[in-house]
This record gives C-alpha cells, sequence and structure tokens, in this order.
C-alpha cells in the first residue's frame, strides 16, 4: 500500500508540474491575445424615491430571511413598515422641510411619509427600559451608525439602566469616573432595599457638574447630539442628562484676519462655547445674556445672541431672534451662511452686517448696544446693527492714542477712495480730460504707452485679472510658500508683461496702489465689495470719464442710503444725521466720548459722565516727608 | 435718536440748498450778468430777501394746513377740481424745469468734456441715475444730498478761493451796474430763481411740522443767496462784466482758468464732480416732483 502509494504520489507531482507548465505557457499566451476589454459596471445614483424603494426592499428581504418578527423593536418596526407600505408605490418626492413643514401642520400624520411615522412613534420615553434602548438604536441609525454608544447595566445589582452618548463627541473619563463609577459602586443605593428613582440618582448619586431631568424624547436627541450623555433607569419615563462635552477643539490662538498691533492678541475658536468665554472674560456683567437657539433642520447647529440685557434695545434682540429663528433650512455651517440668511439686502453690495473674530470687538460692540451672534464651528461673530463707519474701525483705534486712532481712520478712508476709484480715474484721466494731468506727467505717461499695442482699458483689466490670480493664488497655495509665490509672482509678472509691452509701467504702480488700498481696508466682506465696484467705475471711467465716475458715486450713495442693517440705516450718523459723537471718523480723547452711538438707539446713551477723570478735579495728594518716612520705618520694624 | 419717515431740518437745508446752488454751474449767472452788469450779485441778493418773504407768505399758508402739502392745501383751497388743475401746473413746471436743465447740463458737459459722446448716452445715463434714485424715494435723495453737500460747497468754496490770481478788485465797478432800477426791476423777476425752495411744500409731511418748515426753507434761502451772490461777485471780479455775459458756464469757466503753476492747472476736471453731482441732485428732484405727485 506503500508503494501504491507513492507512485500515485509521483505521478501526482508529475500531473501538477505539467499543470503549472500549461498554467505558465496559458499566462504567457493570455499577455498576447486579444481580449475583449471588460468595462466595469458604472455606477448611477438612483433617484431620490427610486433609492428609497430599492432601500426598503432590500429590507423587506433581510427582515424576511434572518429576523424573526417580534424579536425586537427595531426588527417590529421594520416588519410593520414593510407590511404597511404598498409594494411599487413610490413615496411622494417632496423636501425634507417641506415634509416635515406639512406634518407640524394641518397634514399632521398624514403629510408624513411611513419611516417619519415609525421614527416619530419612538419619538418618546417608554417606562420600559428595552424600548427605550430601541428608541435610541432606531433613532441614531443603530447598527449602521456605530457612533452610538449604549452601555447597560444594573443600579445597586438589581435595577437595568443604561447610558447612551456619541462616541468622540463625549469625554469617556468624565462618564467613566463620575456617571459609572458612583452608579456601580455606590454604598448608598445598596443600603436602600426599597425602590428608588431617578430623582435620587441625579441629587446623590451623579457627579458630574450639570445633569438635569429630562422627559422629552427630541431633547433627549439634541442632548446626546451636542455632547452629553443620557442615563436612563427602568421604569422611568424621564431621563437624565449629564454634561459630559469632549470633544477635540482648537485652542484659543492670534486672529488670523484681524491681526493688530496694540490690543488683545486673543481669537475665536471653532468651539460656541470657548468663545462665550471670551466675551464674557471681558464683559464681566451679570446683564450679559447668551441665548441658545438651534438652526437647521438636519445639522441642528447651536447659534447663540448675545447683548447686554437692559442696554441693547430689546426690539433689535427681538429681530435678530426672529429672523434666526424663522430661518428653515436643512442645513447651516458657519457663520457666513448666517449672515446671508438674516440681512437685510442681499442685493448689496456693502455688507451690512460685521463680521469678527475678535473677542475684544465683539465685546465693545456689545457694550454698545449691539447684538453678537456667535455660530458653533466658526470663530468669527456677527454683529448687528452697524454702519459704513463701524466697519471701517479697527479694533486698534480704541487701544491707540486719539491722534493715531484718528490718522489710521483717514488712512483707511483714503484707501477706500483709493481701492474703489483710482483705475477708472486713471482711465478717466488719460482718455477724457489730459488737460489735467501736468505736460511732463503727460510726456511720460505717452512714452511709457508708446509700444503697447492696447488700449488704456484693456490694460487696466488685464492687470486687474492678473492681479485678483495672483490674489486668488496665493491663498489657494498651500503653507508658506502661499505669501511668497503672491510677492514674487506679482513682481515677475509685473516685470514681464512691462517688458514685453503688454502694460505701461504707470499702469503696474496704479494697480499696485489699489491693491494696497483693498489690504487696508479693515473688513473683509467690505474689501470684497470694493473690489466689485471698482470694476463697475473702471467700466464708467473709462466710457464716459469723470461725468460717469461722478453718476457711478451718486448711485453707489444711492444705493447705500437705502441700505440698513436690522433697522440702522448704514450711513446713519452722516446721513441721517444723528446726535453728535466724538468717535465717528475723528475720534476724539476717549475721556470725552461720553455717548454711545445714536443710530443703535441704546437704552442707556451714556457711556460715561461729562467728566470722566475725576482725577483733574481732585487735589493731588500731598507727599509729607517727615510723617511718610516714620509711617515706612515702623512698618518695616514690624516687618523685622 | 432716529426717526423713521421723517426727515430733520439738516436734511431739508442740503436738499434745498443743493438744489439752488447748483444753477450756479449753468449759464445763468451769465444771463443774469447781462441783464444787470456789475450788479448781478446785488441782483441775486435782493432776489433772495424777496423769495424770503413770498416762503413767509408760504409759511403762513402752511401753518393753516399741518400736516398737508401743498398740492392738499391746493384742493383744500380751490376745490378738487381747481386745485388738482393747480397741482397740474405745479407738477407741469416741474417737469419743464427737470427737462431744461437736462438739456443744459448735457449740453456743457459735452462741449467742454465729453465732445465725442453721443448727447443720447450722456441724457441717458443722467436720466438713469435720476430714474434709480427716484425709485429708491425721497429718503434716498435727501440722504444723498446731505452726503454730497459738504463736498459740493467745499469745491465751490475751493474753486473761488483758487481763482483768487485771475479777481480784478477794480472789475466790480460800477457798483450800481446798469442803476438801481434796474437792479430792483430785475431782482422781482430773479426771485423765481429761488423757486425750488417750493420743494419743502410739496414734501412738507416729510418734514417735522411747521417750524422745520419755515426753519428749513429761511436757512437754505440764505445759504443759497449768500453763496450765489459771492460766486458771483467773484466771478465777475475775475472777467469783468463785458467777458463775463459771454462765458456759457459761470464756474465751470473759472475752474478751466485757474494756474498756480505747470503742475497744479486746469483743475475743473475735479470741479465736473461737484458740478455733475448737484445737477443729478437737482434734476432728480424735479423729476421726482413731478412723476410722483406726493414724493
Amino acid at each position: 500500500m506503500a508503494g501504491t502509494n507513492n507512485v500515485t504520489g509521483k505521478n501526482n507531482g508529475a500531473r501538477e508540474d505539467n499543470a503549472e507548465k500549461k498554467n505558465t505557457f496559458a499566462r504567457l499566451l493570455s499577455f498576447i491575445t486579444y481580449k475583449e476589454k471588460q468595462e466595469p459596471k458604472e455606477f448611477m445614483i438612483p433617484a431620490a424615491n427610486e433609492a428609497e424603494n430599492r432601500s426598503s426592499g432590500k429590507q423587506q428581504k433581510e427582515a424576511g430571511k434572518t429576523e424573526k418578527p417580534g424579536k425586537t423593536l427595531i426588527k417590529q418596526s421594520g416588519k410593520t413598515l414593510i407590511g404597511q407600505g404598498k409594494p411599487g408605490k413610490k413615496p411622494t418626492p417632496v423636501q425634507y422641510w417641506k415634509r416635515k413643514n406639512r406634518s407640524e401642520g394641518q397634514d399632521g400624520v398624514q403629510g408624513k411619509t411611513q419611516m417619519e411615522n415609525q421614527k416619530d412613534s419612538l419619538l418618546c420615553i417608554y417606562k420600559n427600559i428595552q424600548d427605550n434602548i430601541n428608541a435610541i438604536k432606531e433613532q441614531f441609525n443603530y447598527p449602521a451608525n456605530n457612533d452610538i454608544i449604549i452601555r447597560e447595566f444594573l443600579i445597586a445589582g438589581r435595577i437595568r439602566a443604561f447610558i447612551a452618548y456619541l462616541d468622540g463627541m463625549a469625554d469617556r473619563n468624565i462618564i467613566s469616573n463620575f456617571i459609572l463609577r458612583p452608579l456601580l459602586n455606590s454604598e448608598k443605593l445598596d443600603e436602600i432595599t426599597g425602590e428608588f428613582s431617578l430623582e435620587y440618582i441625579l441629587y446623590s448619586v451623579i457627579e458630574t457638574d450639570s445633569v438635569k431631568k429630562v422627559s422629552k424624547a427630541d431633547e433627549v436627541i439634541s442632548e446626546i447630539l451636542s455632547g452629553n450623555t443620557v442615563v436612563y433607569m427602568d421604569g422611568c419615563d424621564y431621563c437624565l442628562t449629564c454634561e459630559t462635552r469632549g470633544y477635540e477643539k482648537r485652542p484659543v490662538d492670534k486672529p488670523q484676519v484681524e491681526g493688530v498691533v496694540k490690543g488683545p492678541q486673543e481669537g475665536f475658536t471653532e468651539s460656541l462655547r470657548t468663545n462665550i468665554t471670551l466675551v464674557r472674560r471681558i464683559v464681566k456683567n451679570k446683564d450679559l445674556v447668551a441665548e441658545m437657539m438651534k438652526i437647521g433642520d438636519r445639522n441642528h447647529v447651536n447659534c447663540a445672541v448675545v447683548y447686554l440685557s437692559g442696554l441693547a434695545n430689546p426690539a433689535i434682540v427681538a429681530e435678530v431672534k426672529r429672523r434666526i429663528q424663522s430661518i428653515k433650512t436643512d442645513a447651516i455651517i458657519g457663520e457666513g451662511m448666517l449672515e446671508q440668511f438674516i440681512e437685510d439686502s442681499a442685493w448689496s453690495i456693502i455688507p451690512s452686517i460685521l463680521s469678527t473674530e475678535r473677542p475684544d470687538r465683539t465685546s465693545s460692540h456689545i457694550l454698545e448696544g449691539r447684538v453678537a451672534i456667535l455660530v458653533d464651528g466658526t470663530p468669527f461673530a456677527l454683529i448687528v446693527p452697524v454702519t459704513v463707519f463701524a466697519l471701517l474701525n479697527s479694533p486698534e483705534d480704541t487701544s491707540l492714542r486719539w491722534q493715531y486712532g484718528t490718522l489710521l481712520r483717514f488712512v483707511r478712508v483714503f484707501a477706500v477712495l483709493v481701492s474703489t476709484l483710482l483705475p477708472g480715474a486713471y482711465l478717466a484721466l488719460t482718455n477724457f480730460h489730459r488737460e489735467m494731468i501736468p505736460t511732463d506727467l503727460l510726456i511720460a505717461i505717452a512714452k511709457a504707452r508708446e509700444n503697447v499695442p492696447f488700449p488704456t482699458i484693456f490694460e487696466v483689466i488685464l492687470m486687474e485679472l492678473s492681479f485678483e490670480l495672483i490674489r486668488e493664488a496665493g491663498i489657494r497655495i498651500p503653507g508658506i510658500i502661499g505669501n511668497t509665490i503672491g510677492i514674487i509672482g506679482a513682481l515677475i509678472l509685473g516685470q514681464a508683461a512691462v517688458q514685453a509691452n503688454l502694460v505701461s509701467p504707470v499702469l503696474i504702480i496704479i494697480i499696485a496702489f489699489t491693491g494696497l488700498g483693498n489690504f487696508a481696508i479693515p473688513d473683509f466682506n467690505m474689501a470684497f465689495g470694493a473690489r466689485l465696484m471698482r470694476v463697475v467705475f473702471i467700466v464708467l471711467g473709462g466710457s464716459l470719464g469723470f461725468y460717469g465716475i461722478s453718476l457711478g458715486m451718486v448711485l453707489t450713495i444711492a444705493s447705500l442710503a437705502t441700505l440698513k442693517s436690522f433697522g440702522v440705516p448704514v450711513l446713519s450718523g452722516a446721513a441721517p444725521k444723528t446726535r453728535k459723537t466724538n468717535d465717528f471718523i475723528i475720534r476724539k480723547p476717549i475721556w470725552q466720548q461720553e455717548m454711545r452711538p445714536d443710530g443703535v438707539n441704546a437704552l442707556d446713551d451714556r457711556r460715561q459722565p461729562d467728566v470722566s477723570r475725576k482725577w483733574t478735579e481732585e487735589q493731588p495728594v500731598a507727599f509729607e516727608n517727615n510723617g511718610g518716612g516714620q509711617e515706612e520705618e515702623q512698618q518695616n520694624d514690624k516687618g523685622r | 435718536m432716529i426717526k423713521e419717515g421723517k426727515f430733520g431740518t439738516y436734511e431739508a437745508v442740503c436738499l434745498t440748498s443743493i438744489t439752488i446752488i447748483s444753477k450756479l454751474f449753468f449759464g445763468n449767472i451769465s444771463g443774469l450778468i447781462t441783464e444787470s452788469g456789475t450788479a448781478a450779485w446785488q441782483v441775486t441778493g435782493i432776489a433772495c430777501l424777496i423769495s424770503m418773504f413770498f416762503f413767509f407768505i408760504i409759511c403762513k399758508l402752511m401753518e393753516r394746513f399741518p400736516g398737508q402739502n401743498i398740492i392738499e392745501v391746493f384742493q383744500q383751497v380751490f376745490g378738487r377740481f381747481a386745485g388738482s388743475f393747480i397741482g397740474v401746473l405745479y407738477t407741469g413746471y416741474a417737469a419743464f424745469y427737470a427737462s431744461s436743465s437736462l438739456r443744459e447740463i448735457v449740453e456743457m458737459i459735452k462741449s467742454y468734456n465729453l465732445p465725442y459722446t453721443p448727447i443720447e448716452i450722456l441724457i441717458g445715463s443722467m436720466l438713469l441715475t435720476a430714474a434709480v434714485m427716484c425709485y429708491k424715494g425721497l429718503e434716498c435723495l435727501t440722504r444723498v444730498s446731505v452726503i454730497f453737500f459738504v463736498p459740493i460747497i467745499m469745491g465751490m468754496v475751493l474753486i473761488l478761493i483758487l481763482a483768487i490770481p485771475s479777481y480784478d478788485i477794480m472789475l466790480f465797478r460800477p457798483l450800481w451796474g446798469y442803476g438801481i432800477g434796474n437792479t430792483l426791476y430785475h431782482s422781482i423777476f430773479r426771485s423765481s430763481g429761488y423757486t425750488e425752495v417750493l420743494l419743502l411744500a410739496a414734501i412738507a409731511e416729510s418734514l417735522q411740522g411747521t417750524n422745520q418748515f419755515r426753519k428749513a426753507g429761511f436757512i437754505s434761502l440764505a445759504i443759497s443767496g449768500i453763496s450765489s451772490s459771492i460766486s458771483i461777485f467773484l466771478y465777475t471780479l475775475a472777467y469783468g462784466y463785458s467777458l463775463a455775459e459771454e462765458k456759457t458756464s459761470g464756474l465751470f469757466e473759472l475752474a478751466r482758468d485757474i494756474y498756480f503753476n505747470r503742475f497744479f492747472q486746469r483743475v475743473e476736471s475735479i470741479f465736473l464732480f461737484a458740478w455733475v453731482i448737484s445737477s443729478a441732485i437737482n434734476i432728480t428732484v424735479f423729476i421726482s416732483f413731478y412723476s410722483v405727485p406726493h414724493l
């Protein structure tokens, strides 16, 4: 048998060798043989209603094959869903918020899809703990969504309970040490022989700093989503939420956009809580109110309306809240989106809301009676209402002495004029009003333009485009090289363009000067507005000279004159005239700024008394050499 | 504190003053000098005083109808039909004024600055600006006037100061022009030069009471009268009455003759801003006055 086995083994080995050779040959042959190229199956996104049907069909199959009906509530729900739905009937493809509105309105439950009805039926807190577990799982799409953590345990070894939180949003150390440990190892609970309520746990067992009782299921969802932990106990139709927020966040850093030489060097972060704290650190006032509200039907982002109660006009606060609460959209990501939803005029080039990343600037506006809006996830605050002149102010102005602050404001006004009008004015001068240019300069410009084949307006547009490209590329190029590329690109491009006789050297100076003016505008949105207006003025200056520019100026002021920021005209202070303020474009000494801005209609107009420097009215403290010396000696003796 | 729907004395003064002063940039000055010679500055001064007297009468009338504009007052005083007819005459005058001013400014722009630009484009662009401001309403028009009031006045003053080297003090003689009688005679007719102050009566309901109406009217008449009188006086000093009556555009010509050195010369283009902006406001005021009965 052994010999037979050996022979068989040898034969087998020979066959394998032959098979290998054949395989090798076949593989080599396959490289040179023609084959039909097999295209991978292309993925097509189905229509929304089709996808929903497919998904429900899949669920039906899976439920029929693997799950037994009635095992859990989720499975029950799945079965019920399938059983109630008519096969082949497509759900009405309406948008999410419309469905939601309709369901909240007169149509009631009839307006909802089956899936929503099913989910809503689970949106309550049951006394049965298993029902609650199932409800949470259903709401958070478990097991497809693994982020929801549900930890079941027994309190005092006999009462079923569980905690639920979102992984990554909550601090596990807090959960382990201050929720689970006290609940599992509490001697107090062991001593109680009878039944006890969840309220007892709230007051006597859980050790986190903030715990509250919640009896609405939608609030439970909101708490879990914000990073808190919920505690359920069998037999209770309410639950506890414990403060356990502990997601990663950026530390407080220097402001990225609004840098100053003098003044605080802190900027907002992406954390709403941190941002409110930064403001509270500056405005240490019990009346500082931060009203929280949620916006976005799908992302439920937190937003805070911050104001000083008793100072901010209640009408402005109410208007801000009304506008925010009335927003019906699926998602708000950042303050930029919110700004577009609540601003007065979407067509205005100039912004009517101030956006700042500085807590000190936000605080100073709150102290003037304005309202700040902070949105979770962005390091910026929105300030309303504002005027154009507030957009031109920098937080540095108040830190500097009044002469320097005033000078800087004049520089900024000049920057706005240069940034908006200079290329247009150059075109008007060279095309229509040459008599205004001094002869020597005119000859110099003419000489420089001698070899340039294009008309001046084309040159200007070409250079503007190049400048915008360099600017945009400088922002997009990653890391430190971004700035370098921007500067070098501008130099090389400018030099090359002049050498190639594409543009005249004078124009390079004009465009560079315009660019500098634009960068000197402190508000980013306003700088954008100036860039857009510049294009209009280039066209007007190039086609109608100073006549066109004058009409453009009238139209610009006319559009600004009717623009309002939460009821306050953006030109207020200048037009309409308001009470004289000592902090307009000319900034008087800080001790002369007795009144708050008039346009805001703050409840308390006065910032400080007429004589704020009381020391100017007091007698200087007379220093007595003998007495003072004796006292000092006595103190020294006591010290010894 | 800002009150919605109303505007203050300063706004009213700015709107009315700019509307009156803008005429100084047109051919009015030369016409005035033709009529009354070197006494043109006196004519405009006396005309201002006369118009103040007439405005006082209008104030008395408006006091009896508080919160109503002049068209409504016409209807109450003369009855519905006759009042409306006078209202139509009133707006017809505004239409005539707006169109003649538009034509005058555009022709001057064409002859002095943009000779190769078709006049249709010049008229169209000015009308477009006026239409936008009319659409935006009286509030917008008033605020635009407030913003540009100081720059326009400063521009005028600057021109008059920079033209000092051109002035010859002896050219103001003969002091009484063609005689006091002639001066008084033309002063009465020239008082219509301040008719723009009636604009306040048309927008009386937007003002904060009759007192403000009176105050704004007298202040704007005073500002316009003084500035017109000074401008015409200095203009006469620059050219003398014989040459001055031939100039088409008074102050623009004066700006054109400014020469300090090879670098600082021919600054009339800067002056163009004040000219065009004030004219745009002037035309818009009258277009809105006749296109919208109650503004």
